[in-house]
């Protein structure tokens, strides 16, 4: 017999958060490690998903005692009545991508024509923005008290479907999805594309690609998947709070990627749960170690701490991550001659 | 009313002016925005606590603080960035980003995440114009004079004086100094002392106008000062003079805006976004422009060959 409740905790603290990092992080992957996009708001796009996911599937509550109240959209989906929060989690979740690509558009138009830091000052910006204007916004996403009870997809069915086995699950199922999805696009001649923008925009520009569109496409694609991994987010929390999105966040969600090696699609699948695992070990320590209660407090900051030297000594001595790029070398160098 | 609301601008902008004149600082010579930046001041305004412990004397105890945090910029300059020279903008960057997480956090783990205050007791407010404006001393004209100083010296260091001369030659072109006979490396030190001497004097002014110190006080100004910086045009100190003085009066000007219309002036941490984003669409290069590596396209071009992807079909 299988110990559930082991089970239980190592899905929803580590498997479940992991699968969604990694969506994230492909995303991120998809703007940094094959285009060469720094993106520091990486928060920002993800809490906007949260949220959208957020108001989606939960009914409207008006202010009261208990807070200011917040939108709810689900009652929209009534008619598909056992399926209702279902419905509205994938509603939720394509209008949590829509809304976070159109802002990647709307910050990449006037940055991506300049040199690479002001794209990363932008979105930095709009991360903390984005953050601020949920918090602010009182009568839609609840201001400082957020939205609460968010329930999960599957709770319409039996029991089993409503474990966190089976919310990891299905997270799981759209990781490889979206894995499957990025690794045919990064090979194809578009994603080809995107490497030679990288390694040298003003060549693929002489070889007559539209760099800029290319660029504003991998920019808007990457921030959609933050966007749809954050409505995952909020319905695993099962609640979306503006504190949650921080630039701690966007930090590790960059060291996943770095430590997986950008541009290795696989090894940042890798990264997220190596870096989640980490996560989820601070968490658990203080039941594992009997830690005091100042080691309690602090090892959630030590654990940035890590966070920080494993990002400057990879930029130092392994900056092409753990799991290198795979380096594309033709096995029929003699094409090159003009021999088929 | 609207004199007091000018005054106030001052005020902040006079904090965020000594952090932006050692973003762009490090941007003119090392090349990269140094996200740690706001870090290097809160690294500041801690040891001007620790140090006041000693001294009981704000002055003295700020200036200690001045060598510690100068100190950790050639700390980092010669562990970290010195190895990272060849490496374009980015690696520095993300490297900024892991000083950052490892300096907050370790002054969290050390003083606490609770909030700490220097204990100074603010005398009375003064009146200056006939109550057109009304102050408290230290809160706010100690911020203003230290702020007026310090900037004063970082500009007649930079035009008169030897150092600042190489510092600028540094900035223009790295190998033609190198030739010249400037010794790169001291400019660099020297670069980061000077940012780290003005970000420790923002860290303790800030503590001292706001009154609590926080791990993540210098964090959030961060984002008014890459404002203030990107608005007065990157690498240029007077742009980070000018910029930060836009930055700090609109957004005082904004609180008097929401007062009359009835906004909620909590969106006031929105106005130096908007600055941000209008400056990069309407003028990239800032107030005080100078060229920033590379042709920049306008906006109609690039726009329209956004069109024209997607006529041509998305992927």
């Amino acid at each position: 017999m299988v110990d559930l409740s082991l089970v239980t905790d190592l899905s929803r603290a580590w498997i479940a958060p992991a699968f969604i990092f990694a969506i994230v992080a492909l995303g991120l992957n998809l703007q940094w490690g094959h285009t060469g996009l720094f993106n520091a708001g990486v928060a920002g796009f993800f809490g906007i998903g949260a949220y959208i996911g957020a108001i989606f599937t939960t009914p409207a509550i008006g202010p009261g005692p208990g807070g200011p109240g917040h939108l709810g959209l689900v009652s929209l989906f009534a008619i598909f009545t056992p399926y209702t929060v279902l419905v509205g989690f994938l509603v939720g979740g394509i209008a949590a991508m829509v809304v976070s690509g159109l802002v990647g558009l709307l910050i990449a138009i006037p940055t991506l024509r300049l040199r690479a830091d002001y794209l990363a000052i932008a979105t930095l910006a709009l991360g903390a923005i984005a953050v601020e204007s949920i918090r602010n916004s009182d009568p839609v996403t609840g201001g400082v008290y957020g939205i609460l009870r968010i329930p999960r997809p599957w709770e319409f069915g039996q029991d089993v479907w409503r474990t966190e086995l089976a919310f990891a699950i299905t997270a799981g199922v759209i990781v490889l999805l979206v894995f499957f999805l990025i690794q045919r696009a990064t090979r194809a001649p578009w994603g080809r594309a995107l490497k030679a923008i990288r390694e040298d925009e003003d060549a693929a520009l002489a070889l007559g690609k539209n760099t800029y569109f290319l660029k504003l496409q991998a920019f808007v694609i990457g921030a959609a998947l933050m966007g749809g991994a954050g409505a995952l987010f909020a319905s695993l929390l099962r609640v979306a709070v503006p504190d949650s999105f921080t630039p701690a966040l966007t930090f590790s969600i960059w060291t996943m990627v770095i430590v997986g090696g950008s541009g290795n699609n696989k090894g940042v699948i890798v990264g997220a749960f190596a870096l989640t695992f980490l996560e989820y070990f601070t968490l658990r320590a203080k039941d594992w170690f009997n830690l005091s209660s100042f080691w309690d407090i602090r090892i959630f900051y030590l654990r940035l701490i890590a966070i920080g030297l494993l990002l400057i000594a990879l930029i130092l001595f392994r900056p092409a991550g753990l799991v290198p790029e795979p380096r594309k070398v033709t096995k029929k160098p003699w094409i090159l001659f003009g021999r088929r | 009313m609207v004199v007091q609301f000018l005054f106030n601008g001052l005020v902040q902008a006079s904090i965020v002016i000594l952090g932006a004149i050692g973003i762009n600082l490090l941007y003119g010579v090392k090349k990269f925005a140094n996200f740690a930046h706001g870090d290097m001041m809160t690294l500041g305004a801690y040891f001007t606590f620790v140090f006041l412990g000693g001294t009981r004397d704000l002055l003295t105890a700020a200036i200690w603080a001045v060598f510690v945090v100068a100190l950790a910029g050639v700390v980092q300059e010669v562990l970290i960035y010195a190895r990272l020279e060849n490496r374009g903008p980015v690696a520095p960057l993300v490297a900024s980003i892991g000083v950052s997480l490892v300096m907050q956090n370790s002054l969290t783990t050390y003083f606490g995440p609770a909030f700490l205050s220097y204990g100074i007791r603010y005398p009375d407010n003064w009146v200056f114009f006939g109550g057109a404006i009304s102050n408290t001393p230290i809160r706010d004209l100690v911020p203003m004079a230290v702020a007026a100083s310090a900037t004063t010296a970082t500009v007649v260091l930079l035009k008169y004086t030897k150092l600042g001369k190489a510092m600028r030659a540094t900035a223009d072109n790295r190998d033609l100094a190198r030739v010249s006979g400037v010794n790169t490396r001291v400019v660099y030190w020297m670069t980061w002392i000077l940012a780290g001497v003005l970000a420790s004097l923002s860290g303790s002014v800030l503590g001292v106008s706001v009154g609590t110190l926080a791990p993540s006080m210098g964090a959030t100004l961060l984002l008014t000062m890459f404002a203030a910086v990107i608005v007065g045009g990157i690498g240029s100190t007077t742009g980070a003079i000018l910029g930060s003085l836009v930055v700090g009066l609109s957004q005082s000007l904004f609180f008097l805006v929401s007062l009359v219309s009835g906004l909620d002036p909590r969106w006031q941490i929105a106005v130096p976004f908007a600055l941000l984003v209008a400056t990069l669409l309407v003028k990239p290069t800032g107030l005080v422009g100078r060229p920033i590596g590379g042709e920049i396209r306008p906006l109609r071009t690039e726009i329209a060959e956004m069109l024209k992807g997607i006529r041509r079909g998305l992927f």
